[in-house]
């Protein structure tokens, strides 16, 4: 065991919490029972990583075999670092039939021959999602599995969702993507989230959701407690008015959870009040960031409390509707619909 | 622009109504709860988020003997919308008939300088100020107790008082050193 | 106005007549709210937003009820005694309740005051006893310096400075005593080495004792307290240096290391 094996093991250690670390040790398979039997999970985690290190040394297991384990805790849990979202463009005729082992084949092919310090692994998670783990190397040094780049592909979609991605790596994989999935082209589709399962649900629509209709849906009958006859509420209309157009914006159902929404304004400075500011010519750039633990859902609470103005306004219902939390907000676009930004990072 | 009068409707008999306004729609149910619960006299709740209130209910409101604003000491927009919404009461509610009724005004949260705002508009208008503890169930029936003594005061249940003579000897008064930076 | 009228609905029986004549007076009381309401929607409403008009309404409003309560003859709610006893026993029955409450809230705040003059009075009592203590000092030193004279003040610090003496004597004894018990100079061993020995021996006898060094660090401190260091040569036994350094009874100099003081005990 080198170097690097080490200091991936100790971090690994480190990283899976004590309760998970059996389960994950069990999936990884590369020790034997005896040897799982021996390991005492009630010790310090120093004590632990000595004693897998001795392990490892013994079953002579080499970096590859501990990325393996790093991939098991990566793909146990999803909702760690963050996430960011490419969509494929222009599918060819073929696109809908690739399936797993042709698509492993040709990603590996097609990275490996653009890059040769490279370490590719390939699996596919019980959920249909293929991972992809990439550790990059330059052409003098060994792929670097400190800082592994993740990948989340489910076959037959246009949607790739990745971690750590770094800015050699980007030009590369993109190419292996679009011809391992028989696509002509990517881009970046504006959304990013700590949470993989939600910015999957979103982009995928696997929530709850509302399509926007022009006529008002009948009121749904609340579920609110009898009130007593003695009380009553004088803008008792426009409080369930409030909650209608907040769940027209937002649906009724769990809404995917995202930590951010980030809107680029290039406008003009619009305010009654700052005539200098409001007469200059040249547009007025700021950066407007909304963020939360769960965003959707602190908007809709929002708007259904009377906090925020209602009807929501396009700029904030858009963001589960078009599945995209970074938008770009310029004047030459008429009303308030946003122009995609390609250089997100 | 419609106001509300305290003396366009006849009263109901045996019958008290209080107008509960809280911006924030939140504090006022668990109040209005327990206020209903007196059995003394009936009282009647109505519940508003800020004036002016909706004229189609003009007809089913009955005389609002009482006008309580509500304000919640962590947030700015409680007290802007309570001082925005004064102007759409006739001035003979100032006669007794309003009082205001502040909450978390233990948080660490709250500047002081607002605190002191809402007890500048009270005294200014010659209303009391209550304060009012929403978090646990016992400080929401102490308030609705104490609100119900003035309600009875200003609805005429006790004999020789008068809503304004209750509310000269309960309305806020401002510290003389209100204005004094304090040095704690 | 309606709401008196409606506390006069006693609850419990009251014989038919009272009741019609409560009834009665009710009616009566309402048509004159009635009354009294519509002369008030017909008024034009004068009031204005102005503070200081409202003001100046509350003003004439107060001095208006006022008035009218100096000018209003007390007048008998009914004439039927029945109603009388029913309203008056409601009343005092209400009147007893709330005494009762106002009773309860006096005695929480007798017991609250009984407890801080308790608490005062224990406070008051120290400070007598701190006062007359220091009172009695105060004499007492007062008393001594009148009959003080130069020759017993000379007498009394001879005795002190013989007591000490004496006091230093056992105790440089006594030191002395456990150096040599527990801290004896390296001896001679018989060492498997011949060469080894004699080198022993030959530091050896240039060594002086434990005692000795604490000596020359003491006598130093006192006689050059500007200077207190003292030169770390062969004849000081390393481990002796060591320990003292250790135990914190010597200090080295900061950039001699050869110097060591005596720690600042005094």
């Amino acid at each position: 065991m080198d170097d690097t094996s080490k200091l991936l093991l100790q971090r690994l250690v480190r990283r899976i919490p004590t309760q998970m670390l059996k389960a994950t040790l069990d999936k990884w398979g590369r020790l034997t029972v005896e040897q799982r039997q021996a390991m005492d999970f009630t010790q310090s985690k120093w004590a632990l990583t000595q004693k897998l290190l001795s392990v490892c040394e013994e079953n002579k297991l080499t970096l590859t075999h501990l990325a393996e384990l790093e991939m098991i805790h990566a793909m146990e849990n999803p909702n760690q670092g963050m996430w960011y979202t490419f969509q494929l463009l222009e599918p060819e005729n073929d696109a809908q039939s690739v399936e797993l082992t042709q698509f492993k084949q040709q990603f590996k092919c097609h990275l490996s021959e653009l890059l040769r310090q490279m370490s590719v692994k390939i699996k596919k998670h019980t959920d249909e999602a293929v991972w992809i783990r990439i550790a990059l190397g330059s052409s003098f040094s060994k792929p670097n599995h400190l800082k592994p780049t993740y990948v989340v592909h489910y076959l037959q979609t246009p949607y790739v969702f990745v971690r750590n991605l770094t800015s050699k790596l980007k030009p590369l994989l993109s190419q292996a993507l679009t011809l391992a999935t028989r696509h002509q082209g990517v881009k970046e589709a504006n959304l990013s989230g700590r949470n993989l399962t939600s910015i999957r649900d979103l982009l995928m629509r696997q929530y709850q959701q509302v399509f926007p209709t022009k006529y008002r849906s009948p009121p749904e009958e609340e579920d609110q407690p009898v009130l007593n006859q003695h009380i009553e509420k004088e803008q008792g209309g426009v409080a369930a008015h409030r909650r209608h157009m907040a769940h027209q914006a937002f649906g009724d159902g769990m809404l995917p959870q995202l930590q951010s929404a980030v809107y680029m304004l290039d406008t003009k400075f619009r305010d009654p009040n700052n005539r200098t500011m409001t007469e200059r010519e040249e547009t007025f750039k700021c950066v407007v960031k909304f963020s939360s633990i769960d965003l959707l859902e602190s908007l809709r609470s929002c708007a259904s409390s009377g906090i925020a103005s209602a009807p929501v306004t396009p700029l904030l219902s858009s963001i589960p509707l078009k599945g995209r939390n970074y938008f770009v907000v310029t004047d030459n676009t008429p009303g308030p619909s946003s122009q995609g930004h390609q250089t997100q990072n | 622009m419609s106001r509300l009068n305290p003396f366009a409707k006849l009263p109901g008999l045996n019958t008290a109504s209080v107008l509960l306004v809280e911006s924030e729609e939140h504090f006022q149910q668990s109040l209005a709860e327990a206020l209903v619960e007196e059995t003394s006299v009936t009282v009647n709740v109505r519940l508003a988020k800020s004036f002016p209130l909706p004229i189609e209910n003009d007809e089913s409101r009955p005389r609002i003997d009482l006008v309580v604003f509500i304000i919640n000491l962590t947030s700015e927009l409680s007290f802007q919308s309570a001082e925005a919404s004064l102007k759409y009461l006739e001035p003979g509610y100032f006669l007794g008939k309003v009082c205001f009724m502040v909450t978390n005004a233990r948080s660490s949260s709250v500047p002081a300088e607002r605190l002191d705002a809402v007890r500048r508009l009270a005294a200014s208008l010659h209303c009391p100020l209550l304060f009012a503890e929403e978090q646990t169930p016992q400080g929401v029936t102490n308030a609705a107790e104490r609100l119900l003594t003035i309600l009875k005061a200003a609805a005429g249940f006790v004999p020789f008082t008068t809503p304004l003579y209750l509310s000269n000897l309960t309305r806020c008064t401002l510290p003389p050193d209100i204005d004094q930076p304090s040095f704690d | 106005m309606a709401g008196e009228a409606a506390s006069l609905e006693v609850e419990g029986p009251l014989s038919e007549a009272a009741q019609a004549e409560l009834l009665e007076l009710c009616e009566e009381q309402f048509a004159h709210l009635e009354k009294l309401q519509n002369e008030l929607l017909l008024c034009e409403p004068h009031f204005s937003d102005s503070p200081q008009e409202q003001m100046q309404n509350r003003l004439m409003a107060t001095e208006a009820e006022l008035k009218k309560r100096q000018t209003e003859e007390p007048q008998l709610l009914a004439g039927n005694p029945d109603i009388l006893l029913h309203a008056g026993k409601e009343e005092v029955l209400k009147l007893c309740s709330q005494l009762e409450t106002v009773l309860s809230c006096c005695q929480a705040k007798r017991d609250k005051l009984r407890e801080t003059k308790e608490l005062e009075q224990k406070w008051l009592e120290e400070k007598t006893q701190v006062l007359k203590a220091a009172k009695n000092h105060v004499e007492q030193l007062q008393k001594e310096k009148e009959d003080i004279s130069v020759h017993s003040m000379l007498q009394d610090i001879k005795e002190k400075i013989q007591k000490m003496k004496a006091y230093q004597e056992t105790l440089m004894e006594c030191l002395g005593d456990i150096l040599e018990k527990h801290v004896p100079l390296p001896q001679m061993e018989a060492g498997p080495s011949r060469r080894k020995k004699s080198a022993d021996s030959q530091i050896s006898q240039e060594l002086v004792s434990l005692s000795e060094i604490l000596e020359v660090l003491m006598n130093k401190a006192l006689q050059s307290p500007h200077d207190p260091y003292v030169i770390v040569d062969e004849t000081f036994w390393p481990p002796y240096v060591e320990m003292l350094l250790r135990y914190g009874m010597a200090v080295r100099h900061q950039e001699n290391s050869f110097k060591i003081r005596l720690g600042a005990f005094f």
